[in-house]
């Protein structure tokens, strides 16, 4: 009774406070690869809670139990007794197909975004073939009046710069944002973003995760780009770098559905700004807090089973 | 494969230089002058090409004469389409440097930036 409760109650304070929290902690883009962690294990731990929450109200169906009683070696009719609630057994087979269901959805969900990005990226690899020149300094050339610089992580990871963007940045410049960029694919950002993504639209469904795992999503996006942008060895390079290509382009449509790239202004301050410190402890409660915050679902969740081995125990010694 | 893919890039070139329909024996006596290649060999890779729907073909006598179907700005005007699409999933695909601005926040930029440099100054 008393797991689903506590764990509904935690899902929904850490949907709504987290990213209160996170959003407005400075030290987040002080040390993004941090705040990248800290909004993955907000977010995970949210999604582990509403599982869990769907779990634990399905423990009393007749092969939930079981399953669990044989994993613990405690009867079965004391699993039962320590997680049923007055809801019933409707409610309970509710939570179990409801787990099911999002399990499937995220499954392929999942599918169908690696197959759309090996099939997107063959089509990039494939286009650069035919169009591309190799560039000593480990790039692409592409010829277009745009000027872009963009990577293709993976496998065959690539940086693609086009003729435009050449011309528009001085070499010192272009040699901050091949920085950038190599730092993206060595990272792998590319699969932070993914699983993001997957996330993101599996539990869309969901009312208490939506808003939050969006968040998240577009938070570590803007994130990824200050921790390759902290891969440059001359952060004002960069800066100038990043202004040149965002407005050499054609300007967007002032209200079109696209919000445009939010981070590049923060992004000019902070490369201008001069770095702020950080340090271990920092790095050690960030750490910490995130490890706490992601263990909390599981405790709770666990929490009748805790109960019933301490009550075991003190049988035994009685 | 990786050879054939190269060699597909070497044909595309030809046919975007040459801008005019071009049959199989054509591209094999001009690629010939650098380096030896077979006639089935190229004519694998027109049909390849053609396949992907990269070159257009039309019956000319018993053969078949080769042109680009897209120029090559309008190639790569097409390969940028992914890039510059504002999909909130591409960033699993592909990572943009910076994204499109829309004019105000042009001008916010170079405006942050001039205030940073007018301070060193």
């Amino acid at each position: 009774m008393l797991a689903p409760l506590s764990l509904l109650a935690f899902a929904v304070l850490a949907a709504t406070a987290g990213p209160r929290l996170l959003l407005r902690a400075r030290w987040v883009h002080r040390a993004p690869g941090w705040g990248v962690l800290a909004w993955q294990g907000l977010a995970g731990s949210v999604v582990v809670a509403v599982a869990l929450l769907g779990v634990t109200l399905a423990v009393p169906l007749p092969p939930v139990a079981a399953g669990l009683s044989r994993l613990t070696g405690i009867p079965t009719t004391t699993v039962v007794a320590h997680y049923l609630t007055p809801a019933g057994p409707e409610v309970a087979a509710l939570a179990a197909l409801a787990c099911l269901g999002l399990a499937l959805r995220l499954a392929w969900l999942a599918v169908a975004a690696v197959l759309g990005t090996v099939r997107a990226r063959r089509g990039q690899h494939d286009g650069l073939r035919l169009l591309g020149r190799e560039h000593p300094d480990g790039y692409v050339v592409l010829d277009h009046a745009t000027p872009l610089v963009y990577c293709l992580p993976g496998r065959h990871p690539r940086i693609v710069v086009t003729s435009a963007a050449r011309a528009a940045l001085t070499p010192h410049e272009l040699a901050q944002v091949l920085d950038h960029e190599r730092r993206h694919l060595s990272s792998r950002h590319d699969l932070a973003l993914a699983v993001g993504g997957v996330l993101r639209r599996a539990f869309a469904p969901v009312p208490l995760l939506r808003t939050l795992l969006a968040t998240a999503h577009e938070q570590v996006a803007v994130l990824v780009e200050m921790q390759a942008d902290d891969a440059a060895r001359d952060p004002r390079g960069l800066a100038r770098a990043l202004v040149a290509l965002a407005c050499g382009a054609p300007a967007a449509p002032p209200s079109g559905l696209a919000a445009g790239d939010v981070a590049a202004l923060a992004r000019v301050r902070r490369l201008t700004g001069g770095a702020a410190g950080w340090s271990h402890p920092r790095s050690a409660a960030v750490g910490s807090g995130t490890a706490a915050v992601l263990a909390v679902p599981v405790v709770l969740a666990a929490a009748p089973l805790i109960e019933m081995v301490l009550i075991g125990c003190r049988a035994m010694l009685a | 494969m990786r050879q054939l893919g190269q060699l597909e890039a070497v044909v595309m070139g030809r046919l975007w230089d040459w801008a005019r329909p071009a049959s199989v024996r054509e591209v094999v006596d001009d690629l010939q002058r650098s380096r030896a290649i077979a006639y089935t060999t190229v004519m694998t890779v027109l049909d390849n090409l053609h396949r992907k729907g990269l070159v257009a073909r039309e019956k000319d006598g018993r053969a078949y004469r080769y042109t680009a179907a897209l120029t090559r700005e309008e190639h790569a005007a097409a390969l940028l389409e992914d890039v510059l699409a504002q999909s909130p999933d591409r960033g699993a695909t592909l990572l943009r440097f910076v994204g499109q601005l829309s004019a105000d926040d042009q001008v916010r930029l170079r405006a942050a930036l001039a205030d940073a440099e007018a301070e060193d100054a």
